[in-house]
């Protein structure tokens, strides 16, 4: 569905991602692990248009979207739930989802998917009329996830969903990730938090100073030795 | 008759209202620091004095000229420099405003006037017709019925009677006493009936007649009052055919009341237009642009539409201007006609409708009940917002909304036009 090929991205003199490929096929969950600064949130962010990449391909659905707009690309259904959350912070929780079905034109169509994530996050429809600011990390985690579904994307690019989250809560947000995916979604998921992130994943890759050291699917890399000293502390 | 000068200010507290609403929905909505907002009132202004003076448009055209070129200007003036950000937008559309001001010193002077402005130098207006010209009703009564009440005006239908205007003000008229006596007469019924039930439960009859009484009162006044058009059968709240607009409402009101509608249409417009998807998307830009973007919110599409709906209405307010005060000038719509505009939307509160309304009219006033203090007005006016900003550092009403309490009934039929999905689209 989405596939990356040999893309190279630069911030000034710094080489942040040095020929990175890989692939996304329809309906899976593909991980992407590293330590800080590897560029694994710089690959989501130049797959979705806000970091221009230097050099390499995007390709999602047989179309070239290297270098797109933001905006145009979330019409296409792709959406990023974006590292730190980045919610609305002082409108309602209502409000914050409608602005995410702000492709939506049908009114209906919109109430169909408000429903379909308050079914998804119980917590947000109790807190519906609360102001995002309020919210708990969790419960703005959940917002900002939920947010995303109401543009009832195809591909859901998760930059580090785990957050600032305490374990339990780390926990839920992985099985709705899970859940998430069972409805059709392919996802595409960077995460800190390895051990998590390969247990739910169908494929994942470490990500090693702007390039992919290992692929393999998740349960290859959960035994791989080189992971389990780097990343999983065993 | 209240004297002029308190006229000319009240009529001023309703154009900056629209000019400092028009700057809100820029700054307080979207976020964008504008500083040139001047610039858009003095397109405004000029283009409908010209329109209405020089070539005899009539005057609401005049108004929506003004608008449209306003927002003209806010098209070339955006889009250079809402692409930038913060204060660099700040400066850059205070430079664009003070291009504006000299391109008008140096337009034709026979139209544009010049230095000396509108009418002063341009040889081709006159005057500018004033609110109170161009408002007057048509159909002026009889000299010895003038100011009369319908009871004291006996005997033949005067003459100079513009018979359609005439009709069509009888008939507003009427539905408007229906309606305002209508729900004195329900606010009455709702709340005997209330008692009555609390009071004395079971006895039936004494509801049906409270509502016989209701009903019965509301077709009673619906027909004297039907009636009162093609006969002489005189009544509390009849019009006879022999009294026109004129004789009920001075032309100074006939000014306000359509000022008041003009402000109570451009906030409906405006409140409806941020409670829409694009009015979403407008305040989500403000909250946060990249989250925007990445919801599939053209960043700069959005801010351009709002500042091109900013822009327009403060040139409506513009034109409103031109037709306000006697003559003007370039050097009028300067900065500090600008930063007026921004005091008002700071001090009544970034992001508040009602909010803008009372800074306007604060500092409307406040400059004029000064002004006994002679040197020390500008001094006391400043240290005024000095405090201001210091104990209400986010304006009067910070973003939150004063709404008066809906009635019951015009709530019902709001909810029912809704439908069902009011609760979770609202």
């Amino acid at each position: 569905m989405l596939a990356v090929e040999d893309l190279h991205v630069k911030y000034g003199a710094v080489h942040a991602l040095r020929g990175v490929t890989l692939d996304c096929p329809r309906g899976k969950i593909v991980s992407l692990i590293g330590a800080n600064g590897a560029g694994k949130s710089t690959i989501l962010n130049t797959i979705i248009g806000l970091v221009p990449a230097h050099s390499g391909n995007v390709t999602y659905d047989d179309l070239d979207i290297t270098n797109r707009k933001t905006h145009a690309l979330v019409a296409k259904g792709i959406s990023l739930v974006p590292e730190g959350r980045r919610i609305f912070l002082n409108l309602t929780v209502v409000e914050n989802l409608l602005v995410g079905a702000y492709l939506t034109r049908d009114r209906k169509e919109r109430t169909r998917r408000l429903g379909e994530v308050f079914a998804l996050f119980p917590r947000l429809k109790e807190r519906m009329t609360q102001i995002g600011g309020t919210l708990s990390g969790g419960e703005q985690q959940m917002l900002a996830i939920g947010r995303a579904m109401m543009q009832n994307p195809r591909l859901l690019l998760l930059d580090e969903p785990s957050l600032g989250l305490a374990p339990n809560l780390v926990t839920d947000i992985f099985a709705t990730i899970r859940k998430i995916n069972e409805r059709g979604t392919t996802i595409l998921l960077v995460e800190q938090n390895a051990f998590q992130a390969l247990k739910i994943a169908d494929y994942a890759h470490v990500l090693v100073t702007g390039t992919v050291e290992i692929s393999g699917t998740g349960g290859e890399l959960l035994e791989n030795s080189d992971v389990k000293r780097a990343y999983l502390g065993m | 008759m209240i004297n002029e000068y308190i006229e000319t200010i009240i009529i001023l507290i309703m154009i900056n209202s629209i000019f400092a609403l028009s700057l809100n929905l820029i700054i307080g909505f979207n976020g964008q620091f504008s500083l040139g907002h001047a610039a858009f009132l003095a397109i405004g202004a000029y283009a409908s004095a010209i329109v209405v003076a020089a070539y005899n448009f009539p005057f609401l055209i005049g108004l929506f000229v003004a608008g449209v070129m306003a927002a003209v200007l806010g098209l070339v003036i955006g889009v250079p420099t809402l692409r930038l950000r913060g204060d660099y937008l700040a400066i850059a559309t205070l430079g664009f405003a003070e291009i504006t001001k000299m391109v008008l010193l140096i337009m034709p002077e026979k139209i544009f006037g010049g230095a000396t402005g509108i009418p002063g130098g341009a040889k081709e207006i006159d005057k500018v017709p004033q609110l109170s010209d161009l408002l007057r009703m048509p159909g002026a009564i009889a000299p010895e019925f003038a100011g009369k009440l319908p009871s004291q005006c006996t005997g033949a239908a005067p003459v100079n009677i513009n018979q359609t205007m005439n009709l069509i003000f009888c008939f507003v008229w009427i539905i408007a006493t229906l309606i305002v006596v209508g729900y004195g007469f329900y606010a009455l019924y709702r709340w005997l009936k209330g008692t009555v039930e609390r009071r004395i439960s079971g006895k039936k009859w004494v509801l049906w007649s409270l509502r016989l009484v209701y009903w019965g009162g509301l077709i009673v006044l619906a027909v004297t009052n039907t009636k009162r058009i093609n006969d002489s059968f005189y009544g509390v709240f009849g019009v006879h055919r022999s009294h026109t607009w004129n004789s009920y409402l001075s032309t100074q009101w006939t000014v306000f009341l359509f000022l008041i509608v003009a402000v109570l249409l451009i906030t409906w417009l405006c409140v409806n237009y941020l409670r829409s998807t694009y009015g979403r998307a407008v305040i989500a830009i403000r909250e946060d642009e990249i989250a925007s973007t990445m919801l599939g919110i053209g960043e700069f599409k959005f801010k351009l539409m709002n500042f091109l709906v900013g822009t327009f209405f403060a040139g409506v307010a513009g034109g409103l201007l031109a037709h306000s005060i006697p003559s003007f000038n370039p050097f009028e719509f300067d900065l500090l006609k600008s930063v007026d505009a921004l005091l008002m939307v700071v001090l009544g509160g970034m992001g508040s409708i009602t909010g803008t309304f009372f800074g306007a009219t604060v500092l409307t006033i406040l400059p004029e009940a000064l002004r006994q203090s002679k040197e020390w007005r500008m001094v006391i006016y400043s240290l005024t917002l000095v405090l201001l900003m210091i104990f209400k550092p986010k304006g009067f009403f910070g973003s939150s909304e004063f709404s008066p309490k809906i009635p019951d009934f015009l709530r019902r039929l709001m909810d029912n036009r809704r439908g069902a999905k009011g609760a979770s689209d609202a």
